[in-house]
């Protein structure tokens, strides 16, 4: 049964509290296939995916390079096999094949990897059919996104959970206590 | 010495060799894969080749590189890049001149493509490098500031947080509907344009540090299209814009440079990079160290070079081999995330 989401993010903050709320949700083999026009907030939001994940090197823009992967330092979730973060940029790909031959096949399901996909609506074929969708769109004004999120209910736990004003509230860690831990 | 150089760190295939005498690097052959006819290079042997297809062409390539000469050079060492770009591509560039280094039984050269840039302005230049020099490495992925302190000396001084100012000008030439690449086609437009006409923001220009940031540059573009409903298909309003934005990356690029040009007291000032090739970027450099840095030297490179290719590479190789900083072929590794640090 799919589960479709809505939230508005006024800040880099709240954009931040976004992806931690999915990073706590990640077990590992996931794919989450982000669409959104340019300055939507795609790589915003997988830099705030890289800090929930304990990532500390800067997360830079794959356009060019197509693909780079980030070891996972902080995993939420005691049955979270979560170790390594893909971050694919499929912007200047003319077709799938290009993102095979770079190895994309071994990461997408692979289960100590999850891959956060760029433009992924220009590589529907190798979109998994349970990927988490998250789209990213220009709000009211420069700062805001509208952000909408669909999956799998069940998949997206946390997110369901979710709304705009709790994006704000310092609460929503604790509300739902989740043991993390650091990895080596 | 001759060395041959290997680059297929990304989207190109590129062989090269190179005369390395006293210092100074000569070229004396150069294959791109993307800017040859490379089926009537290869004699047929190789079909239109895409982007990151390395496997078919390398081989080829070097055969066809090498074929030049009635009898096959001596080659007294080969230079590769192995660092940093994708894995798969790099693995063919590595794995080729590992097996090319055993066959020949010839020293092999571990290269880093940031380090190629650097050297790229070194390639039939006969003045050489004044110690400690500061480079700015600008291309679609990477936008670097690098203190040298002598050959294979480096100390990463700043970097792009976000977008790489390649990018920048990739990303906003799709927003005006300038085509592919953007930065040639954003510099053309650019001549007709008023750099004053749009009020673009200068990101992190203000900030102590030497990094850089174009991704809020990227979306101050779109809004200024979106929020303003400028008609881009009008080649005066894409004309001003391009202007705008060009004279935006470029002063900011320039300023940070120049500053820790300043803080470093370096004798010499590199450009490198695929967007070295920007008119305006390779002006307003020159103007500015004529200014408030007369004493240094701007080396820049001659266009040719500005794009990836294996000449800089091989150069690059020369300044290593020339001091036997050689690797095993048993020990060489493709590393996508080599920093050019040490």
């Amino acid at each position: 049964m799919d589960m479709k989401k809505n939230i508005t993010i006024g800040s880099i903050k709240e954009m931040n509290a976004f992806a931690l709320a999915v990073a706590r949700s990640l077990k590992g083999g996931e794919t989450l296939a982000l669409t959104g026009e340019l300055g939507a907030g795609k790589t915003a939001f997988v830099k705030g995916l890289a800090k929930a994940l304990g990532i500390k090197n800067i997360v830079q823009s794959p356009t060019f390079l197509l693909m780079k992967c980030y070891q996972v330092r902080m995993v939420h979730g005691s049955w979270s096999m979560l170790r390594s973060l893909c971050h694919v940029d499929a912007y200047r790909i003319k077709n799938e094949r290009e993102l095979l031959a770079i190895g994309l096949g071994e990461k997408i399901g692979d289960p100590r990897t999850v891959t956060a996909i760029e433009w992924s609506d220009l590589v529907p074929e190798l979109i998994p059919k349970n990927a988490i969708k998250i789209k990213f769109e220009h709000g009211r004004n420069d700062k805001e996104r509208i952000v909408t999120i669909t999956g799998r209910a069940g998949n997206v736990f946390d997110i369901e959970l979710l709304d705009s004003a709790s994006l704000r509230s310092k609460n929503i860690i604790r509300a739902r206590p989740k043991p993390s831990r650091e990895l080596r | 010495m001759r060395i041959l150089g290997i680059e297929t760190s990304c989207d190109e295939t590129a062989v090269a060799l190179i005369e390395g005498k006293n210092g100074h690097v000569r070229e004396l052959e150069s294959l791109v894969a993307s800017q040859i006819d490379i089926h009537a290079a290869t004699g047929g042997v190789v079909p239109e080749v895409a982007a990151r297809e390395h496997v078919g062409a390398i081989i080829p390539l070097v055969s066809t590189l090498l074929g030049k000469w009635s009898q096959q050079p001596k080659i007294d060492a080969i230079a590769v890049t192995a660092g940093p770009g994708l894995f798969s591509s790099l693995m063919v560039g590595v794995e080729t001149a590992k097996a090319l280094a055993f066959a020949w039984n010839v020293p092999l050269v571990r290269v880093n493509h940031i380090e190629g840039h650097l050297y790229s302005s070194s390639i039939n230049e006969t003045k050489p490098i004044k110690f400690p020099a500061l480079a700015l490495i600008v291309s679609g992925g990477h936008t670097e500031i690098i203190l040298m302190k002598a050959h294979g000396s480096y100390r990463l001084i700043g970097r792009t947080k976000d977008d790489a100012a390649g990018e920048a000008f990739d990303k906003t030439a799709q927003m005006m509907g300038l085509g592919y690449p953007g930065g040639p086609a954003v510099a053309k437009a650019a001549l007709n344009g008023d750099i004053r006409a749009y009020d673009l923001p200068r990101p992190m220009l203000n900030e102590k540090n030497f990094d850089f940031s174009f991704s809020g540059l990227k979306t101050a573009v779109l809004y200024t299209i979106r929020n303003k409903h400028l008609a881009v298909e009008d080649p005066k309003i894409a004309a001003d814009l391009s202007a705008s934005t060009q004279a935006a990356i470029v002063e900011v690029l320039v300023e940070k440079t120049i500053r820790a040009a300043k803080k470093f007291k370096i004798k010499t000032l590199i450009l490198g990079g695929g967007v070295a090739a920007n008119d305006a970027l390779r002006a307003a450099l020159a103007a500015r160290v004529k200014k408030d840095l007369p004493s240094v030297a701007l080396r820049m490179p001659q266009k040719k070079y500005t794009t990836d290719n294996a000449v800089m590479i091989a150069a690059a190789g020369y300044f290593h081999a020339a001091k036997n900083d050689f690797i095993s072929p048993s020990k060489i590794k493709a590393d996508p995330n080599w920093e050019l640090v040490n």
